[in-house]
């Protein structure tokens, strides 16, 4: 067997022309479908590995126990002193009225001690980097000093205190930990909240607790030390492993949908692939006849044209996977700071792995049954012409492409974080390839029905539709795939934009 | 016996549109004899070859070649059987343009297993006066020159049995001559059987026998 696929390797090497056209559509879509894949898989794993990296200062500490509508006891307090250093926050949404017009904006108030944050800096627009500002002061967010025009050395009311402005907030460590907030983030010190008469009781806050743990110490028995000896405190704790549990959460589910969607365009490349393939066979149909004139029977046919198809489809995969290795750095370079945090320049072998697997799996899946039908081209070719057309893939074949198929499901199963979505994903695609399979054959059939018009051109076209070879059906099913594709996409993103947007009523106070 | 043929029947075409090619072919060739199969065009001819070189599977009726029963054979057996055992000339030449000279004429004993297929595939293109063309392509060599490849891929296996259909179709008269002496020399050196189909009365006088055929019989034979 090792001998006969040597002799293929060597036919096939020197019958692959460096001018094969036909490949070259195999090789396009293959590399767009499999970097497209590397991309989305590099930069996801890029942002979580990133996430996980700045973990403390996301966290503003090794751990951190977060009360609501409460601050914590004397027992809590000195029992979060005895674990290591503390530090202590809180935040509420309180409306900010300053400005020369005295406007009002809807703010994220955070008061700080001295001791935060423990790691990263509190960097102000100047490049400052300071601590908790004094008692009467307040840092205000890029966002608030341009809406309520108030700059450093100005002055904001929250609640029945009135801060003057110390500076421009440049970076805050644990913006991204912090989630989700209804407005620009304005900082006072600690000491300054109760001047504010904010904190009354049934206000709405939270108050943060970070720890910073000794070197030897562990995040995550220190979490369980806590959860146990306070089990109903409705403490929400988390650790430095998973800082910005919140933006991990969307990362994640936001890659796993756009591998989805990745994957789905390589199905659609897929088609592009055996098109690739069955025209660039169909174009070696009397070197194939002659091959078998020659002394070669179907398998040395396909072993040949496997070489050559996965020779080709390896260059392409390399490619590509370069191609979304480097991704997350082009995308940061583009688009940086719409990044929650950067990717890590870094190369992540899973996502590359998995995005190869993929190429390969697709190429398989697409090329084995022009292949098959290749392997049935008789050696009377050269004597008469031969219609096969309708030559169906044989046993072995249809073998290899319901395996590929299976790989691949269950390869886009075992890696999604929701298998139920994935399954669910996949079973629609599914669905719709029928769908349109089954539009194409009704456009067929009624395209032979209907009576012949007399211009010669409608007569062409329309008989171009229901010929023998027609390629109705893979132009059906590829330009409906694209669509859905598409529509998906749009729906999706009108429907985070109309959950994102600010719903203002059309008539406010 | 080269090649044993009895009531050869072959029908091509859909089941509801049969075209009968070979209504009942009766042959029988002797080892290192030379037959020349004449006939109209869509008498028959090519396709008797292409049944006899195995290329084709006869609908009923027995065909040996070789001592091998090509009508039990599927079309990968048939393959097989053809590896170093039988040599096909085509009219059109049909080389793979892809591959040299050298490398084509190699492709017979390299599907065959032969170790060393590219020094027999030069010895050949050197018999027929192309050891200066071996890393031509077929694109860069005029149409004799295509053929004495193909005939170089034909014979240097050392095939038994050699089949040519009209080999000088696409060749002028001097060329054609050029390329007949030089495969019934090669024929003689090699002492194999040769099949040749031709319209020419004068290269079939060249053959050990004459069969003619017409409407898918063979209506004559003349040695």
């Amino acid at each position: 067997m090792i001998r006969l696929w040597a002799i293929a390797w060597h036919i096939a090497r020197r019958d692959l022309s460096v001018r094969i056209r036909g490949l070259r559509l195999l090789a396009i879509c293959l590399f767009l479908g499999v970097a497209t894949l590397a991309a989305i898989g590099s930069l996801t794993a890029g942002i979580a590995t990133e996430l996980s990296n700045r973990g403390q200062s996301l966290l503003g500490g090794d751990v951190e126990v977060e009360t609501a509508q409460r601050m914590a006891s004397a027992e809590e307090l000195s029992a979060f002193r005895s674990m290591g250093q503390l530090s202590e926050t809180v935040r509420l949404c309180a409306m900010a009225i300053g400005g020369p017009d005295k406007d009002s904006l809807l703010a994220e108030l955070k008061a700080i001690d001295n001791a935060y944050p423990f790691y990263g800096t509190l960097t102000l627009s100047d490049g400052l980097t300071v601590k908790a500002p004094a008692k009467g002061q307040i840092y205000i967010g890029p966002t608030l000093s341009e809406r309520l025009n108030i700059r450093a050395g100005g002055t904001v009311r929250f609640g029945e205190a009135t801060f003057t402005v110390a500076g421009i907030i440049g970076k805050e460590p644990d913006r991204l930990g912090e989630g989700f907030t209804l407005g620009p983030v304005a900082i006072i010190s600690l000491a300054s909240l109760p001047d504010t008469k904010l904190i009354q009781p049934g206000s709405l806050f939270q108050a943060k607790y970070r720890i910073k743990l000794p070197r030897s110490a562990d995040p995550a028995a220190t979490v369980k030390a806590i959860e146990s000896r306070f089990p109903s405190a409705g403490f929400e704790i988390t650790d430095r492993s998973n800082g910005a549990p919140g933006t991990r959460r969307f990362i994640e589910r936001m890659g796993q949908f756009l591998t989805l969607v990745g994957l789905a365009a390589l199905v659609i490349a897929g088609i592009g692939v055996g098109n690739g393939v069955g025209s660039y066979l169909e174009s070696k149909r009397t070197s194939i006849a002659t091959l078998k004139v020659t002394g070669a029977d179907s398998a040395m046919i396909f072993r040949i044209f496997m070489i050559q198809i996965m020779a080709v489809a390896a260059i392409a995969i390399w490619a590509g996977l370069m191609t979304g290795s480097i991704a997350p750095q082009a995308i940061g370079l583009v688009i940086g700071d719409l990044l929650p945090v950067p990717a890590g320049f870094s190369i992540y072998p899973v996502p590359l792995l998995v995005s190869a697997v993929y190429g390969v799996l697709i190429a398989v899946a697409f090329a084995l049954p022009p292949l098959a039908r290749a392997r049935t081209i008789p050696a009377a070719g050269l004597f008469r012409a031969v219609s096969d057309i309708k030559a169906r893939a044989d046993k072995r074949s249809m073998i290899g492409i319901t395996a590929a198929i299976a790989a691949i499901i269950a390869l886009a199963i075992s890696t999604a974080r929701e298998p139920l979505f994935s399954a669910g994903f996949i079973a629609a695609a599914f669905t719709l390839l029928l769908i349109l399979t089954a539009i194409a054959y009704a456009l067929r059939w009624v395209a032979m029905r209907l009576p012949r018009p007399k211009r010669p051109l409608l007569r062409l076209a329309l008989a171009n539709l229901h010929r023998p070879g027609a390629q109705t059906q893979a132009l059906v099913v590829a330009l409906g795939l694209g669509l859905t594709l598409f529509t998906t996409l749009a729906t999706i993103q009108t429907s985070i934009n109309n959950e994102t947007r600010p719903k203002r009523p059309r008539t406010r106070p | 016996m080269a090649i044993r043929a009895s009531n050869v029947t072959l029908t091509l075409g859909a089941k509801d549109a049969p075209v009968q090619i070979l209504r009942g072919v009766d042959l029988s060739v002797l080892y290192g004899s030379s037959i020349a199969l004449l006939g109209p065009s869509g008498s028959g001819k090519s396709s008797l070859m292409a049944v006899l070189a195995g290329l084709e599977q006869a609908t009923s009726g027995t065909v040996e070649v070789a001592g091998m029963d090509f009508g039990a054979m599927n079309e990968d057996e048939l393959a097989r059987a053809r590896r170093g055992r039988i040599g096909v000339v085509l009219q059109a030449f049909h080389l793979l343009p892809t591959m040299t000279a050298l490398e084509n004429v190699a492709i017979p004993m390299e599907l065959a297993g032969m170790s060393d297929a590219f020094q027999d595939a030069e010895r050949e293109l050197n018999v027929v006066g192309l050891g200066h063309r071996v890393d031509h392509y077929p694109s860069q060599l005029s149409g004799g020159e295509q053929q004495r490849v193909a005939i170089a891929r034909a014979m240097a296996a050392m095939p038994k049995i050699i089949f040519a259909d009209e080999p000088t179709g696409n060749l002028d008269s001097e060329t054609g001559a050029g390329i007949i002496d030089l495969l019934f020399t090669r024929r003689a050196e090699l002492n194999a059987t040769l099949l040749i189909i031709t319209h020419d009365p004068e290269l079939a006088k060249r053959c050990d026998r004459i069969v003619t055929m017409q409407n898918g019989v063979i209506v004559e034979q003349t040695a």
